[in-house]
Order: structure tokens, then sequence, then C-alpha cells
């Protein structure tokens, strides 16, 4: 019977612990181990974040943020990126990529740090702003690199 | 304080992995929700079952985020996946093949909606849940079908989503068929 009674009280705590960090994660924020090279030298494969989710349900996000997003290509993976225009903005004229010269209503333009190794909005086009998952607030590990993402110029 | 934490935790469990009825507003879906000669307007249980792996098909009825305003949704049925070729009603191209990732969504009531004949094919990624059935009024209580205009689209044989045979509808099976012929 004691047993029994164990059983039945971690299940309880799993289920109940469970389900709180569940809506935290889904709600609020989780932390994210970051793979690749497309933000380097911001951030590096292996380095870990924390993402939260309110300035997305916002509309909260500014030009420089660094967000993470569904890839518009598989929207199974998430990709991580660094907004640079917001809806409205005019594209650089001398950028390379075959796109509009506006970016629409809605969406955002998407580009990472390491612009020669990133899949991006130069390949994929404005992101819609629905796909966007969350804003990357803090890097957490390696504890060397503590910190808040330093803006990249942006002009 | 504790039990609210818990209860208000279990409900957000729900509401984001299982589903959450849905009020439709409007009737770009009319005749399958909202028809014309309805005085309510219909509620849907939205299921979020599986929205993580978007393994959706054609027919199947979704709720998005519009990609013009994302404090917006929509809810459209999937035309079209990846790879198919669609013949459109509006657009401003006669026929559009579906990029990687995307998939083509229109309203039931054709030029009566605003769906991917004015803003083209949208990302998957913007799809947030299914809508299974419709849960009220009690009259209208019924399960939502799979039907897709068939003839508007063409599937290439190598397709990573062919249909998978449903005998309620018995279409679904001619196109595995035609498939297999090519």
């Amino acid at each position: 019977m004691a047993l029994c009674r164990v059983i039945h009280l971690t299940l309880h705590k799993i289920l109940k612990y469970g389900a709180i960090i569940h809506c935290t994660a889904e709600f609020v924020g989780h932390i994210t181990v970051c793979h690749g090279s497309s933000m380097e030298p911001t951030i590096k494969g292996g380095d870990v974040v924390i993402v939260e989710k309110i300035s997305i349900n916002f509309q909260n996000i500014e030009r420089g943020d660094v967000v993470l997003c569904r890839s518009p290509v598989d929207p199974r993976t998430l990709v991580m990126k660094r907004v640079t225009l917001i809806e409205g903005d005019v594209l650089d004229k001398t950028s390379t990529s075959p796109f509009l010269a506006k970016v629409p209503t809605g969406h955002v333009w998407l580009e990472g740090d390491n612009t020669e190794q990133s899949k991006d909005s130069n390949d994929y086009g404005p992101v819609p702003y629905g796909l966007l998952q969350g804003k990357v607030l803090l890097k957490v590990f390696p504890i060397n690199r503590f910190g808040l993402l330093k803006d990249k110029c942006l002009d | 304080m504790n039990k609210v934490l818990v209860g208000g935790a279990v409900v957000g469990v729900i509401y984001s992995a299982v589903g959450f009825p849905s009020k439709i507003r409007g009737r770009s879906m009319t005749p399958t929700l909202n028809p014309d000669d309805s005085k309510y307007s219909d509620y849907i249980w939205m299921s979020k079952l599986g929205s993580q792996q978007f393994k959706y098909q054609r027919g199947n009825v979704v709720c998005l985020v519009s990609p013009k305003d994302p404090k917006e949704r929509l809810i459209k049925r999937i035309i079209a996946l990846e790879g198919d070729t669609v013949k459109t009603l509006a657009y401003k191209n006669r026929q559009v093949t579906i990029p990687e990732g995307h998939c083509w969504v229109e309203g039931d009531s054709k030029y009566r909606s605003c769906d991917s004949n004015i803003f083209g094919a949208i990302s998957m990624g913007l799809i947030q849940g299914r809508a299974t059935h419709i849960i009220w009024p009690p009259s209208r209580i019924q399960r939502l079908d799979n039907r897709y205009p068939e003839e508007r689209v063409q599937i290439p044989p190598d397709s990573k989503h062919i249909p998978t045979s449903n005998p309620s509808l018995g279409t679904s099976k001619h196109s595995i068929l035609a498939n297999e012929k090519e």
C-alpha cells in the first residue's frame, strides 16, 4: 500500500510540474540550444539562449532583434535570424536579392549575421510575421559569453 | 492559489496541445461553415493534435495566421500541397506550382474569400491547427470532410503527399491509381 501511495504521489507531481513547465515554455519562454553557423559571431553552434514569447504576441519586434522563426521552406525546422527590416521598409538596391523593393505588410526581412553562410530572406524573400516563434533575450552558456545580444550596427 | 495555478496549467496544456472550441466569423467558408440559411454562428473544434508535425492533407480545413496581418486568424481549406500544380481562380497567374514547404488555401465560398487567390501560396508554418468537427449549434453537429476540387489540382507522381485511401470519400483512391499508372 505504501508503494502504491508513493507511485501515486510521484505521478501526481510529474503531471503537475509537467503541465506548468509546458505552459511556461509555450506562452512565456524557454531555453534553446543553437546549431549552425548562420548567426556567427553573435551566436555560435552549441550556445544556449533564452527565448521569450511575449514580445511576439504583442507585435513588439523591432529592427535588430534576433528571433526564432519557423523556416518558410520547412515548417518542422526552426531557424534563428536577425530582423533587419520590418513592414514598409525599402530594400537596399545594391543587394543581389531578386525580390520586391519593399517589405510587404505583415512581413519582416530576416538575415543571418554570417551573411555568407546563412540561408535567409535573401534566398526566400520576406517572411510572414506569423512564422516568428520567439525573440532571443539572453545568451546563458558558455558563461564567459553570457549577456544580452549586442545589436549589430544597422543604419 | 496552488490549485488555480495547476488548473490554469492544465487548461493551457489542453489549449496548446489538444484543441479548443472556436467561433467562426464571416462567410468565407459558406456553405460548409456559417451557411446563409443559418441564424447562428458555427462553433468548430480546433484540433492541435499533431500540429507540430504539419502533416496536413488536401481538403483539410485549417486555421492559419493571416500572412497580411499577424493578429488575424483565417479558416480555409487546403487545396494543394508542395509540388502540386493548381489552377487558380482569380490570381495573377492562371496556374501555380506550389513551392517547397508551402500550400494553397481557399475558402469554400469562391470569390467571396480572402485566400491564396489574393495572397498566393502560404508557408505551412502559418497553420495553427485543423478544424475537425462542427460542435454548435446542435442541429449542425457533424464531422468536417476532406473534399477538395480534384480537377483543379495536378499531383506529381513523385509527390511526398499522395492522398491516403479513405473509404468514406471514394475519390482519393482514384488519385492513387492514377499516380500508379503514370
